[in-house]
């Protein structure tokens, strides 16, 4: 149920042209003994005048063809297809880890994994019997990367060995 | 003086009617694709939303952007729009929240680019190539009248709440209806009359100066 209305609302709402026929009847008869009110009707007149002819000036003098030539750039813009930038990132392994502790987790995890790379290493077993060429290498089964990401790369060694190099993001992203 | 007020509002319902109805058909054509449609949207709102943007952000060039990112939302929303509400009320809320977030951000860096806005000002007097030229008359006395005018209802809106700024731009430049500006800010009735109170009693003591009648005539 409507609240009754006080006499400040009744005449805004009459001066705004929303009250019903009889109310504005009724507020239109009281002005007539009330020269506070028409008084304030006549200030809330001035105000809308000023407004309306300030914007008519702001709105007067745009160039709608160069403002619509704008949006239709913007909208005509080829999107970039989701599958396409996913092509263009390089084929990389990305381990993604919790949510918390962001920094120290990353550092701890930067130093596990670089234990891990010796670790990895130092136990490649030797060839003893094989006479072919000997090639050495390294190899990371798994980082644990804390809240960080970060990507564990297969590189080429000088001798063709194959080795692996772990590199942590700063930042923590979100999964490709 | 009073009887015209509220008769030109009603006045004016016929005319909404249809075009309500030639938006509703605008529209429609617009989801199915029609960029002629689109254009038409925006013939016939473009113009009202700079005007609604430049109530709520600080230049020519800021109410330029609000406008083209809105139509943008607008299209890239457009098949989301159901017809329940008419499409100006759906437009404006889009205005006004683009316009909105552009001053919260600007507001945040203002300390930043201040320079940088001060060099933009002079580039505007100069001319060179904005969108919006300066505000010409023949009469160069009633023009910088006129201008100051401008100047001071920027500030004094630009001193108002989010909020009371929204309602008073709303009614006072577009001239929405209370249903209306309930329905574009999505706040009771109750609310929008009370804040569009606030606002005004503001506005009026920031322009006493200006509000003698003579300044604001329409020629």
């Amino acid at each position: 149920m409507e609240s009754p209305k006080t006499e400040e609302e009744k005449l805004q709402m009459f001066f705004d042209g929303e009250l019903a026929p009889e109310e504005e009847a009724s507020v239109r008869r009281s002005l007539e003994g009330s020269p506070e009110a028409a008084a304030q009707l006549r200030e809330w007149e001035q105000l809308r005048a000023a407004m309306k002819s300030v914007a008519t000036d702001w709105a007067g003098e745009i160039d709608s063809d160069a403002l619509f030539a704008r949006i239709e750039n913007e909208i005509s813009a080829p999107a970039v297809p989701i599958e396409r930038l996913k092509l263009e990132q390089p084929a990389l392994r990305v381990v993604p880890g919790g949510r918390e502790r962001r920094v120290w987790g990353g550092v701890a995890t930067g130093f596990a994994a670089a234990a891990a790379i010796l670790l990895a290493v130092m136990a490649w077993p030797e060839p003893h019997l094989d006479p072919a060429p000997i090639v050495r290498g390294s190899q990371v089964l798994e980082a644990d990367f804390g809240s960080n990401t970060g990507t564990i790369f297969e590189v080429e060694g000088g001798a063709g060995q194959s080795l692996a190099v772990i590199w942590i993001d700063d930042e923590e992203v979100g999964l490709p | 003086m009073n009887q015209p007020l509220s008769n030109a509002s009603k006045s004016e319902e016929a005319s909404e009617g249809s075009s309500k109805k030639g938006d509703h058909d605008l529209v429609q054509r617009v989801q199915a694709g029609d960029s002629a449609a689109f254009r038409a949207l925006y013939d016939k709102y473009h113009r009202r939303a700079f005007a609604v943007a430049m109530g709520v952000v600080k230049n020519e060039d800021d109410a330029l952007d609000a406008v083209q990112n809105a139509f943008i939302k607008v299209h890239k929303n457009i098949h989301k729009f159901q017809g329940s509400s008419s499409f100006y009320t759906w437009l404006y809320r889009i205005v006004m929240n683009v316009s909105i977030d552009h001053v919260r951000r600007t507001s945040r860096r203002k300390t930043l680019d201040f320079d940088e806005r001060a060099l933009h000002e002079e580039s505007e007097v100069a001319g060179d190539g904005a969108l919006v030229p300066r505000v010409t008359d023949a009469n160069p006395g009633k023009a910088a009248l006129r201008r100051e005018l401008g100047s001071a209802i920027q500030a004094a809106l630009a001193e108002l709440p989010e909020h009371h700024r929204a309602v008073i731009v709303l009614r006072e430049i577009e001239g929405m209806s209370y249903e209306e500006m309930s329905e574009a800010l999505e706040v009771p009735k109750g609310t929008i009359m009370s804040r569009l109170f606030h606002a005004r009693k503001k506005m009026q003591v920031a322009l006493a100066p200006y509000l003698s009648g003579e300044v604001v005539s329409e020629d």
